[in-house]
């Protein structure tokens, strides 16, 4: 009884708590990017998933380091789904698990997209992603590629 | 005891003093240190059925901190783990290690034994893991468990690239549990040089046919020597050899386990075999961005009047579990289950609301 009064209440919060957020409706475009000091070419899709899921790449000779950007919900679950090909809590636990089992080192996340360029200058080699239209012709990064381009409707 | 405690506290101070001496002195950018604590609070309602005649009744609450450390420096590997909680303070586990070829390493310390899936994926982190609790068979010794679950000695793993999957293996040789009072006594690190500790051989080869994905398939065996603690006499050698497989499809996980566990008690004046077969299939299912729902069957066969099991407090023969998980902010979760279960005869009824969560 008092379990099944738990479910419910947590379901409630579950359902009011879900993240509203606003973005401009109309094209986007997700693209990889990395400081301007960097001048390694496109990375193959399939290699640009396993960095991001902490696997050494395939075809991608250069030591790279790959950043999560967490700054906007929207964008990250866009990236998810079109590179991971996980939910957040799948792909972040997941992260988590081969920290915990193995030792190994946990992908860095940023959480604001100033400190996301901050860590881009600092780390050699370091990819990130964003929307295209938020770079403001940064000359302090370069697009790497594009991941992808469609519509979001609010 | 005095001293038995004492040699405790002087150990975890070491650890920490050791893993705070990594963390200042690790200055190389290829190398780094990983720091994750798994707080939790949990909360037990436990029924028993009225035909019980030892009908244990009302609810308990545990808090603990899980506490990681990883460490690695050029091709040294450093990994320790420690738990806090309001029924015991362990360190799990403390491993130093060498990476002696890329994707391959040997350690020296205490580990998660490798029978099974759920042991080495989640071991102590309550966060981790989506149920609140553990399938039966795979039971920490000091709360009713009939495997060991830590073992101390040699470990070697790795992981070898096979067409678009990859091979993982484990191989651990070392010192294990000893047979205490109706539960395993699990091995520590500082009382390996304790007489009694048998030795532990085990082995894991899992396949998982893309890298980049979860799904796997996996056996494992291993033969333990569960030696009487002192002031016992039954001591037992045992023999497990299983397998696991672990699927997933979108939103949906399912993993099953299986054991088949052979035991041999011996007394001093004398031994049986026996044997029994234990597994679960453990479903979990997305249904939103935040919410998780699961379930999961346990079963056993040949437990009843088993040789081997009758040496325990009840062991759940038989279990069904169902939960929910909401996660909030990717570091916090919540948690409620109900499962019915039964053991020895007893059919029990427990409910369990959970918080966990990891920082950073």
């Amino acid at each position: 009884m008092i379990a099944s009064r738990i479910t419910l209440f947590l379901f409630a919060i579950a359902i009011l708590t879900m993240p509203f957020e606003t973005l401009t409706a109309g094209e986007h475009e997700l693209v990889v990017i990395t400081s301007a000091k960097n001048s390694f070419a496109p990375i193959a899709r399939d290699d640009l998933r396993r960095l991001f899921l902490g696997i050494k790449p395939k075809h991608t000779k250069i030591k790279i380091t790959p950043i999560n950007n967490k700054s906007e919900n929207i964008m990250y679950e866009v990236f998810l789904q079109k590179v991971i090909r996980m939910s957040a809590v799948a792909y972040e636990r997941h992260l988590l698990s081969k920290v915990f089992t193995h030792g190994t080192q946990r992908i860095k996340t940023a959480e604001e997209y100033n400190k996301l360029l901050k860590e881009l200058e600092y780390n050699e080699n370091a990819i990130s992603f964003v929307w295209a239209n938020d770079l403001k012709q940064n000359p302090k990064v370069r697009v790497v590629q594009s991941i992808w381009k469609g519509q979001i409707s609010q | 005891m005095w001293k038995h405690t004492n040699r405790h506290k002087v150990g975890y101070c070491l650890w920490l003093l050791f893993s705070l001496t990594m963390i200042c002195n690790s200055a190389k950018a290829e190398n780094y240190q990983e720091l994750l604590l798994f707080p939790s609070l949990q909360i037990d309602f436990r029924n028993a059925d009225e035909v019980s005649e030892q009908a244990a009744e009302g609810f308990d609450t545990d808090i603990s901190a899980d506490l990681f450390f990883a460490l690695s420096y050029e091709k040294t590997r450093f990994l320790t783990e420690a738990l806090a909680s309001t029924e015991e303070i362990e360190l799990e586990r403390a491993q130093l290690g060498w990476e002696y070829q890329s994707g391959h390493r040997f350690w020296l310390g205490r580990f998660h034994s490798p029978l099974g899936y759920w042991n080495t994926q989640y071991n102590h982190s309550g966060y981790l893991q989506t149920s609140i609790h553990r399938p039966g068979i795979t039971r920490f010794e000091d709360h009713g468990g009939v495997l060991p679950m830590h073992v101390a000695g040699l470990m070697g793993e790795g992981e070898a690239t096979l067409g678009k999957g990859v091979l993982e293996y484990t191989f651990i040789y070392g010192v294990g549990s000893q047979m205490g009072n109706q539960e395993l006594e699990s091995t520590r690190l500082l009382n390996l040089r304790e007489k009694g500790r048998g030795t532990n051989i085990l082995g894991r080869l899992a396949y998982r046919p893309d890298e980049t994905r979860l799904n796997q398939i996996a056996i494992f065996s291993g033969y333990t020597e569960l030696d009487p603690e002192e002031g016992l006499e039954t001591g037992v050698d045992q023999t497990i050899i299983g397998g696991y497989v672990v699927a997933n499809h979108m939103s949906l996980q399912v993993i099953g386990d299986i054991f088949y566990v052979r035991n041999d008690v011996k007394t001093p004046t004398s031994q049986q075999s026996a044997s029994f077969v234990a597994g679960y299939i453990h479903g979990e299912y997305g249904l939103t961005r935040s919410l998780t729902n699961y379930v999961r069957y346990e079963d056993s066969a040949g437990t009843t009047n088993d040789a081997y099991i009758s040496l325990f407090k009840p062991f759940t023969k038989r279990a069904l579990v169902i939960g929910l998980r909401y996660d909030w902010n990717s570091a916090h979760a919540f948690t409620t289950e109900i499962s019915t279960s039964q053991d020895n005869g007893r059919t029990n009824t427990h409910g369990a609301i959970k918080w966990s969560a990891v920082f950073p």
